[in-house]
This record gives C-alpha cells, structure tokens and sequence, in this order.
C-alpha cells in the first residue's frame, strides 16, 4: 500500500521538490502532518510509510492540474438547499488528487491511499463555511471520481488546534473546545502564538516534526476533527 | 484609442472618496445596492459634461441636480480625477475637474496631456503648450469665459480652438455608450431618428440600424445568425412619416416545402432575448469607444452565455458590464478574471469601495483550483466582507 499525501505548506504535510507531480525519498520534505498520519498507519501494519511508501503532492501540482476540471465551464456545481457555500475549493482538490491517485495505483499496481489535508479555515478567512460541509465536499470529490481510498485530514479551524491538545497541560484532555477558537493568526489569541508559546520557541517545520517525533502520540488525540480523520484513515487501510 | 485606466470621485451619490482601476474589459460584481449602477451612471456623466446639456441628460434619467451629490456627505461639489491611458497602456493623461450640481457645470476643471494643458477656473479659460518648442503655427491663449454653459468647458468650446490631442481626448469621453436601462420595450419601439446613438435604455434602435452602414449590418447580422441560426434577416423597414421599425426574417423548414415563405417578425413580438443581443451587436458595430452595459445576462439564455461573454471581451472597444451571473463569469479566462472582475462593497459609512475580487487572497486560492463563476458562486459575499476589512486593516 502507498499513501500519497498532499497539503499546504510545510507546517502540515510538508515540502517537495519542485517540477516532480509526485515527490518521493529524497525529494519529499516531510512535515507534522505527514508524521501524524505514519504513526496511526504503524500503529496498525507495524511500518513506517515515511519508509519508501509514500509521496507527496504539492498544492501547486493540484492547481496545474486545475485546467481539467475549469475546461468544463458550464458545468456549475451550485450551492443550494442541498449543498453549501464555500465548499468547492475542498471538492476540486479532492477529484484533483483523485486522479493522480488513481493514476498512481495503475502504475505501481498497488493501493494507494490519498490523504489530502487542508485546514478548514484555510481561506484566509476564518469562520466561513462549516467545517463538516468543507470535509463531505472532499469525500464527494473522492466519490465524483470513484476513488475509493481517499482521506480527508480537515483540522478545525486548524492543525495547530491539534498540536495543542498533544501537548499542553494536561495533554490529549478536553481538547474540544480548541476547535472553537478562532483560525485567524492576527487575532491575539491566536491558535499559531498559542503554540509558540507552549514551544517556548519559534514555530519551524523541523521543530514541529521534532516534537511529534519524541512528544506526541497520535492514538491519543480527541477532537472531533481529528477523530473524523483517524476513523476515515484507520477505515481504508 | 485612448481609454480611461483609473478614476477617483468625491461626492457623486455612494461614490464617496472613491477610487477604481478599469482595465480594457471589466465587469463589476457585488450585492444589491453596492453600487454597481452608480458606477456606470458616474462614467455616463463624465461623457454628458463633455457633450454638455445637463438638464436634458438629468431629465431622461428623472433626476434632479440634487440627486447627484452624495447623501452621506455635507459637500456641495462632486470631484474627479480620470486618468488616460493608449492603447499599449502608456499614460496618456488627466483630467480633473469640480462640478457644481446647482449650477450645471464645472466651476474648475483642467486637462493635463503630454503636450499641452486646458485650465478653466475664475472665469478664465488658458490653453498652452507644454512641449518645447511648441508645434509650428501654435499660440498659447487665454480667454475670459463670457459665456454660459452646462458640464464641461470643452462642451462650449468650438473645436478648432483646440489642439490635436485634447480633441481626440473630447471624442474619446463623448464616444462614451451607457445601456445601463436597457429595457426590451424601448427596444420594440418605432422611433423616427436616432441621432446617431441609442438611448439609455435602448431607445432609437430602430433608426440606429436603419442609418447603420451596409458593411456593418452586414457583419452584425452574420454575428446574430451566431447566435440564432434561423435568422435570415434584420431590417429596420420605413414606414409612414419617417417611422422605422425593426424586423427579422428567420427561415424554418416549411419554407423548403414550398408552402410557406421566411417568416417576417416585427420587434413587437420579437423575444427579450434576441432584442437585447441586437443592441449588444449594433453597439459593438457602433463608433463608441467606451461601452457600458447593467446587468449583461438579462434575457440572455444560457447557450449564448459564452458567445456574448467572448464578444465583449475581445471587443475593439473599452467594455464594462456589471453582472450577478457566475455563467458569465465562469467564461472569463483566468487572467482576465484577476485584472477585470471588480468586487463593489459598501463600507459601514455607506460607501461605495472596490477590490479586484481575485486580489482577495482566499478567492485569488479559490481561483487556482475553479473557475471565476465557481469560485464566485462559491463564495458568501455577506462574510466576504470580514476578510476585505482584515486587508485594509493590514494595509494601514
């Protein structure tokens, strides 16, 4: 089985070699993310994917990808009673990463399971559209192109949120209300200085891997994001 | 052709402190009430002051004077400054001016080009040269103004006392077509003479294509049959006493039969739709430079959603359309869409504000991904408003 993980930047999933569709080895920077979804796989195959099974796939592959579905103009996908507002960016990178998932397991002749990570509040624009909403379009992309292993990894509002609940005091206890904060990093309360301060020091990449490397046991992290993560990954592997 | 490239407006209805960068194509978006139509109605001031007789233009609109200055301000005067740009987006020039609602005109103005500059202020009219050495035969003057007027100096001033560039400048604004009433029922109607244009809300078309060129009907009508296969013809047939009304003649399969010849419709029951696209067309074969349209998808069925969208962007004239439809949108390419889809908010105050929508960071992400209709109809334009004000805030 091969995981192809894809995300925004390398505080989550991580960074990859550019001009490469899917980054793997050497090429392929891992992120907290990316080490977060290696400890639930290992908890249940004794392996580590971050081993030579799996790949990345950048936010900008996606976007280059984009002009397939933007070429089908008339086919609005419309919001209304059945289906919400601010969904769409979700729901195109997830038939996005379907397909070169899809094209990925035709040539390795193996699962490969997508895990497509996006904060909910990723916009920019915290609080607009609900998090449960921008999680379903991610699982209709995966469905509108029949893949059947794909992952969403939705942090609410975002993976700070779950970084905090591992490791604050008391760790991995009544991390609900994390979710409720607010996404925005200007505001003074801010998810991001929140962390920095748990850290004592500047957030970077390689810290953060570092801390879920030695400090964080993925198993035990409780939120209803998170939980909605865990359950759809632990489902397809 | 020089076109307007930015404008700045103080005190014209919601356009308060207001500021707008217009590329080649643009169309403006937001909710009810943002202030879409002042836009438009602003730019067809602009080119009523420079062809002058306010009253008139204030009446066909059912406006008072009054009506024009901002509500939300104590400020009497409207100001503005326009900027000018050529054809390969090199400066070209400005003109600002300050306009007094109750008196009809501009009490100060001054037109700043490469070569030479008008000032009208304290009654006193100046032209002079700014080049060095001036062209041959050339006089800077100077002239009481002993005379009365309405708009703009240059509306009052005989053309031969000009020279060359602010000319050109005066037709390009007075080439200015807003159809920002567009009405089918003006459409249908009869009309004796169309004095070369269309009115706002369509009037004269009848006489418009009746006094249009061959070549150009000729060019108009194979456009039409784009878009309506079965259209054989369009007239303006001439009735009684100078009348012209519009007809088409479309042709259908009974005709090869042998049983029935090209069915003739007269505009009275022409549909909206086909109205609507034969002004579209007869402008864009117009010698207007600056066409301006409220609301471009109104009767327009979702088939011809591309073809209109395709016309007006790759027109020869500066466009501007305003637009709820994420169809029109959805057929702009993506670099038009980040230099031409303008989002109008209005501020707390009641301001009219404008942002290139795909600067706003989550809307340029959402482009990357979508097209301009999706990431449009995607989006809560109630909340958007939150992330615009977060902008500001940063930008200060």
């Amino acid at each position: 089985m091969f995981f192809l993980l894809s995300g925004e930047g390398v505080t989550d999933m991580g960074a990859g070699q550019a001009g490469k569709e899917v980054c793997e080895g050497e090429d392929f920077l891992f992120g907290p993310m990316a080490m977060i979804v290696a400890q639930i796989v290992e908890a249940r195959h004794h392996y580590s994917i971050l081993d030579g099974a799996c790949g990345f796939v950048s936010e900008n592959v996606l976007a280059q990808r984009a002009a397939e579905l933007k070429a089908a103009k008339k086919k609005l996908r419309l919001p209304g009673k059945k289906r919400e507002k601010e969904t769409r960016y979700f729901y195109n990178n997830a038939r996005l990463l379907s397909r070169i998932a899809k094209a990925e397991a035709a040539a390795r002749k193996d699962d490969v399971v997508g895990v497509l990570f996006r904060d909910a509040d990723t916009m920019a624009s915290a609080g607009r559209g609900s998090w449960a909403a921008k999680r379903q379009s991610m699982l209709d992309g995966f469905d509108e192109e029949d893949f059947v292993k794909g992952v969403p990894m939705v942090p609410k509002p975002k993976s700070e949120a779950w970084l905090i609940c591992a490791l604050k005091t008391p760790p991995y206890l009544g991390c609900n209300s994390l979710e409720d904060r607010s996404g925005n990093d200007a505001s003074p309360k801010s998810l991001k200085k929140e962390l920095a301060k748990l850290l004592q020091r500047e957030i970077t990449p390689a810290l953060l891997c570092e801390k879920v490397r030695d400090s964080i046991d993925a198993r035990r992290i409780t939120m209803p994001s998170f939980n909605a993560f865990r359950d759809r990954l632990e489902e397809v592997i | 052709m020089q076109r307007i490239s930015r404008f700045e407006v103080e005190n014209f209805k919601s356009l308060v402190n207001f500021e707008m960068n217009l590329p080649k194509f643009s169309c403006l978006i937001g909710l009810n009430g943002a202030g879409k139509s002042t836009v438009l109605q602003f730019i067809d001031f602009l080119s009523q002051l420079v062809r002058g007789d306010m009253k008139q233009w204030l009446a066909e609109r059912k406006w008072k004077s009054t009506d024009l200055k901002s509500k939300l301000t104590k400020k009497v005067n409207i100001e503005f400054r326009i900027q000018f740009r050529g054809e390969n987006g090199e400066f070209v020039g400005r003109w600002e001016a300050i306009y007094n609602p109750s008196k009809n005109h501009c009490t100060k103005e001054r037109i700043d080009l490469l070569d030479f500059v008008l000032q009208a202020a304290s009654g006193e009219i100046e032209v002079f040269c700014v080049k060095q050495p001036p062209p041959k035969g050339w006089k800077d003057w100077k002239l009481p103004i002993t005379f009365s007027y309405e708009g703009s100096i240059l509306s009052s001033l005989k053309e031969d006392l000009l020279p060359a560039s602010i000319r050109e400048c005066k037709k390009g604004l007075a080439e200015i077509k807003s159809l920002d009433l567009l009405a089918p029922e003006h459409l249908r109607q009869r009309t004796r003479e169309s004095s070369g244009t269309l009115g706002l809300g369509g009037q004269h078309l009848a006489s418009f294509l009746h006094e249009m060129s061959d070549a150009k009907r000729r060019k108009m009508i194979s456009l039409l049959r784009k878009a309506y296969p079965r259209v054989e013809a369009l007239h303006a047939r001439s009735l009684r006493s100078g009348w012209k009304q519009i007809e088409i003649s479309e042709g259908y399969q009974g005709r090869e039969s042998g049983f029935f010849p090209a069915m003739t419709t007269e505009a009275r029951h022409i549909n909206d739709g086909m109205l609507r696209m034969i002004a579209i067309l007869a402008e864009l074969q117009s010698d207007n430079r600056f066409l301006l349209f409220d609301e471009i998808e109104n009767g327009i069925n979702p088939e011809l959603v591309e073809f209109v969208t395709n016309l007006l962007v790759e027109a020869r004239q500066q466009v501007l359309v305003t637009t709820h439809s994420p169809m029109i949108l959805n057929y702009l390419d993506d670099a038009t869409a980040k230099s031409g889809v303008l989002y109008l908010y209005k501020t707390s105050e009641g301001f009219t504000r404008s942002i290139p929508f795909f600067s706003i960071p989550s809307m340029s992400k959402k482009l990357r991904v979508m097209g301009p209709g999706e990431a449009f109809v995607d989006t809560s334009l109630m909340d958007l408003g939150d992330e615009i004000v977060q902008l500001e805030v940063e930008a200060e």
